[in-house]
């Protein structure tokens, strides 16, 4: 037994692998009941939240949310699933924001069409970034993403009219499908829930799958999942390119919401605050991510703290979270959401 | 000749200061097992204290002091908060040193403010050696640091500490057996580490203003120098900073100054793929996990 | 006199208990052995015993002085040595430096080079290779070189984890010439843990059987090697001719 035995919530089983009933049949388990009626409420939240008339400020936090929550997902793919962390994920969200730009600046494209292409960079650069994790330990592999972050900025800074250079590149409004009018807030907001809910459906087949299982089964030993036969070097790249596709998406629809991008927007510490909301809301749990975007982005208004004094208790919270929740605030409500019910049904007993 | 002479201690000079940062990490990761990335928030401070001493009319060298004793105990207390909980499982050390860093860059920005802050040289001479006009202050710099590095090489590397602490970064548990005492001897290096990142930043504002940004500038540095050399290895800090000091004056004359960051970058980046025990071996820092 | 004196221990690993209610006694330069199938408890009963985890419940005195929650690099200046599982020697170091450190926490520094030369001539091996690194030594080399480093703390007692493991058999009787010096020459008492009785029970005085975490039976090494338990729980594993 190794020194290591007591595990803290990081590694264990989250959401998905508790106990009860589940419908599992075959392939996918289907999600147990209460975990359906969550997603169902949260749905029915966001659809209706426009309607409250949250006014221009909270609709624009709003998306923001959603497209950070979108590349935290795949952050916390890589993370909490394979384990790797990085701290280069912006650089990818702004690998795929500006495939965007420079398309719709030098070639005309459009966002509909740039998007796959984004993707698609995306994922590729996120996987020649992941090469490296291949050959050296984990925090040697995050100064080299906190570098390939840098060197992005640099290049982009230099990159002369081609990517704008310091001032950045502008973007037309998206072409709404069916004549909707994406230029207005509120449209762009079902867009990006759109994504959101596509994202977050994508992470929970992603970790319920048996891919998911041999995710975790390497991030757990990675030795034994060798020696089963699992090709352990293919599946982390393949994470990272999974992981980059989510931030592309993200860095393309930052863009296009923004109608603007430059290089500051990607470098290095845009990515360790990334880094800090995934590990803020929680890598494991499923809403851990949009936890953490929502926390971040809502606490300064809500809280009525400007930057500097949000940043700091970004900070103070992140310490706290890894000392005393190493799951995340998600997965300290998840704690005490378990221990409500146990203790009702141990009530109901009687 | 004059001129190089004078290009030479300038060069010196700024890598000393990479090279005190990069000891500093170099002992902290390779021997104490701890990745701070809020190593170059250390040095701001350190910068910072030294300016808010140096300001209130306290002697140059006293203020030096004074920030090293600051810095010290920030990283004492950090340690014993902090990353004491995390020898087990660095990973979250580094993590929690990334929220130390944010709240250390921005309490700073409330206390005094964004703006550069820099003092007045220390000591304002220029001494003619060999007939060469050198900056008295540039000179000093160097000086001290040479003499840190043969204290910290012949104090901690060459001593059968620095035996027991490349025992502790390799297997803690065995290395209690041996009777090390693991836990002290690493908040011993994580102070000692600190108190250069504090030296560090007084040099710096001698010689260059400073920003509370400065910290996010110098710590990348800083990773490749001890990376570059060999993590626990003085000598390789001392490789490393030298080494990056050149690549900054070969951009400078050769290559697109704006591009100068980027090569250090790729620098290291190569030398982590191709040799990740540095260029002078040295640990791999402790278990990933 | 009883050097060392465990009493009603309980050892955990966060919510798994490992040991329970473990009583033994090891007296002033005996040689007393813990035998156990595996995952019996055995090494982790050791790694209280040494200071490397803390215990849930019960007590550890030795030489009648309350060590239960000493650390271990403080146990290693009281006397208590041990060789863990594994060998786990230095990878990186010469075999030399490995020899050194195990004197770390002594303060006569000659004596220090005198022994690391008395281990030198007792062992052989360490005298070809003291130049090599530790990771290039072969098993049965680093086990004696794991032996000598513990030695080189003058123990009172040394407590050994399954130091026949991965051995040949001449090398398992080298082993065993070594531990009767222990004994003899260095003047230490052995606790000896071992899964394959077939070592302990020809080199051993007394001796504790563990089962589950618990100790299912005790007594002299002739009693214990008839009883019904240990043949039960060994079947197949009875010393072959020593």
């Amino acid at each position: 037994m190794s020194a290591d035995q007591r595990r803290d919530a990081v590694t264990a089983p989250g959401f998905s692998l508790n106990t009860r009933k589940t419908g599992s049949s075959g392939w996918l388990e289907r999600p147990p009941l209460d975990h359906i009626v969550m997603g169902v409420a949260i749905l029915a939240f966001l659809i209706a939240f426009p309607f409250f008339n949250p006014g221009y400020r909270f609709l624009s936090l709003a998306i923001t949310t959603g497209f950070t929550a979108i590349a935290l997902y795949g952050l916390a793919l890589q993370f909490g699933q394979a384990g790797i962390m990085s701290v280069g994920h912006a650089g990818i969200m702004g690998i795929g924001g500006y495939t965007a730009a420079i398309l719709a600046n030098q070639l005309g494209i459009g966002f509909w069409l740039a998007l796959p292409a984004s993707i698609l960079l995306s994922a590729l650069a996120a996987g020649l970034v992941g090469l490296p994790s291949l050959r050296v330990g984990g925090q040697h592999y995050i100064i080299i993403t906190f570098c390939f972050c840098a060197l992005l900025v640099i290049a982009l800074t230099n990159g002369g009219d081609f990517t704008g250079a310091a001032t950045g590149l502008d973007v037309g409004p998206i072409a709404g499908p069916f004549g909707i009018n994406l230029a207005k807030l509120r449209n762009m907001y079902y867009l990006v829930m759109l994504a959101l809910v596509v994202s977050l459906v994508l992470t929970y087949v992603i970790v319920h799958s048996p891919y998911g299982r041999t995710l975790w089964a390497i991030r757990e030993n990675e030795p034994l999942a060798r020696a089963v036969g699992i090709n352990t070097n293919f599946h982390k790249i393949g994470v990272f390119a999974l992981s980059g596709a989510f931030a592309g998406a993200a860095g393309i629809l930052q863009t296009y919401y923004l109608r603007h991008i430059s290089p500051p927007l990607y470098g290095a510490f845009p990515s360790l605050y990334l880094a800090l909301m995934v590990m803020l809301g929680g890598a494991r749990p499923l809403y851990g991510p949009l936890l953490g975007a929502i926390i971040v982005t809502f606490l300064p208004e809500v809280g009525g703290l400007d930057p500097i004094d949000s940043r700091i208790a970004y900070g103070v919270g992140l310490l706290l979270v890894i000392l005393l929740l190493p799951a995340g605030v998600s997965g300290g409500l998840l704690g005490l959401y378990r221990s409500m019910i146990g203790r009702q049904r141990r009530a109901e007993k009687g | 000749m004059d001129i190089f002479l004078q290009q030479l201690i300038n060069s010196l000079s700024v890598a000393s200061v990479t090279i005190l940062i990069g000891m500093g990490i170099t002992l902290i990761f390779g021997l104490a097992g701890i990745v701070n990335f809020a190593h170059g928030e250390f040095l701001m401070v350190g910068g910072m204290v030294t300016w808010l001493l140096v300001m209130a009319g306290v002697n140059f060298f006293i203020a030096m002091f004074g920030a090293m004793a600051a810095v010290g105990v920030l990283g004492y207390v950090a340690e014993r908060t902090l990353f004491r909980f995390t020898l087990n499982r660095p990973m979250n050390g580094f993590i929690m040193s990334i929220g130390l860093s944010v709240i250390l860059q921005n309490v700073v920005i409330k206390a005094l403010n964004e703006v550069q802050k820099s003092i007045p040289d220390p000591i304002a001479k220029v001494w003619v050696i060999g007939g060469v006009d050198i900056i008295a202050m540039r000179a000093i710099v160097v000086a001290i640091t040479v003499v840190v590095v043969a204290i910290t090489y012949f104090g901690i590397t060459r001593s059968r500490y620095g035996v027991a602490l490349r025992a502790s970064v390799s297997d803690q548990d065995t290395a209690a057996l041996m009777g090390i005492p693991v836990r002290r001897y690493v908040t011993g290096v994580f102070i000692y580490g600190s108190v250069l990142a504090g030296l560090g930043g007084a040099l710096m504002i001698a010689l260059f203003p400073i920003t509370p940004f400065t910290g996010s500038v110098v710590i990348i540095r800083g990773f490749a120098v001890s990376l570059i050399g060999g993590l626990g290895n003085v000598g390789g800090a001392v490789v490393g900073g030298l080494v990056l000091g050149l690549v900054d004056a070969l951009s400078a004359q050769y290559g697109y100054p704006q591009w100068t960051d980027a090569y250090s970058l790729v620098v290291m980046i190569v030398i982590l793929i191709l040799r990740p025990q540095g260029l002078l071996g040295g640990t791999l820092g402790p278990r990933a996990t | 006199m009883t050097l060392l004196q465990v009493e009603h221990l309980g050892t955990a690993y966060g919510p798994v208990t490992v040991n329970r209610d473990v009583s033994l006694t090891v007296g002033q330069n005996e040689i007393v052995t813990i035998l156990g199938p595996n995952g019996a408890g055995k090494s982790t009963l050791l790694r209280a015993i040494s200071g490397l985890l803390k215990p849930r419940s019960g007590s550890i005195r030795f030489d009648d002085r309350d060590v239960t929650n000493t650390p271990a690099d403080r146990a290693v200046g009281l006397g208590i040595i041990m060789v863990p599982e594994g060998r786990k020697i230095f990878a990186d170091m010469t075999v030399r430096e490995n020899l050194r450190l195990g004197a770390y926490a002594r303060k006569d520094r000659d004596a220090v080079e005198e022994d690391v030369k008395l281990m030198e001539s007792y062992f052989e091996i360490l005298a070809q290779k003291r130049g090599a690194k530790g990771g290039e030594l072969s098993g049965g080399q680093q086990q004696m070189l794991a032996i000598a480093r513990g030695l080189m703390a003058r123990p009172r007692i040394l407590l050994l984890d399954e130091p026949s493991l991965g051995l040949s058999p001449k090398l398992v009787k080298d082993l065993r010439a070594v531990i009767m010096d222990v004994k003899k020459t260095f003047a230490s008492a052995v606790l000896l843990v071992e899964q394959n009785a077939g070592l302990a029970l020809t080199v051993a005085e007394r001796g504790y059987l563990l089962h589950n975490g618990r100790i299912v039976a005790s007594g002299p090494i002739s009693e214990l090697r008839d009883d019904r338990l240990m043949r039960d729980l060994y079947l197949g594993n009875t010393p072959q001719g020593h």
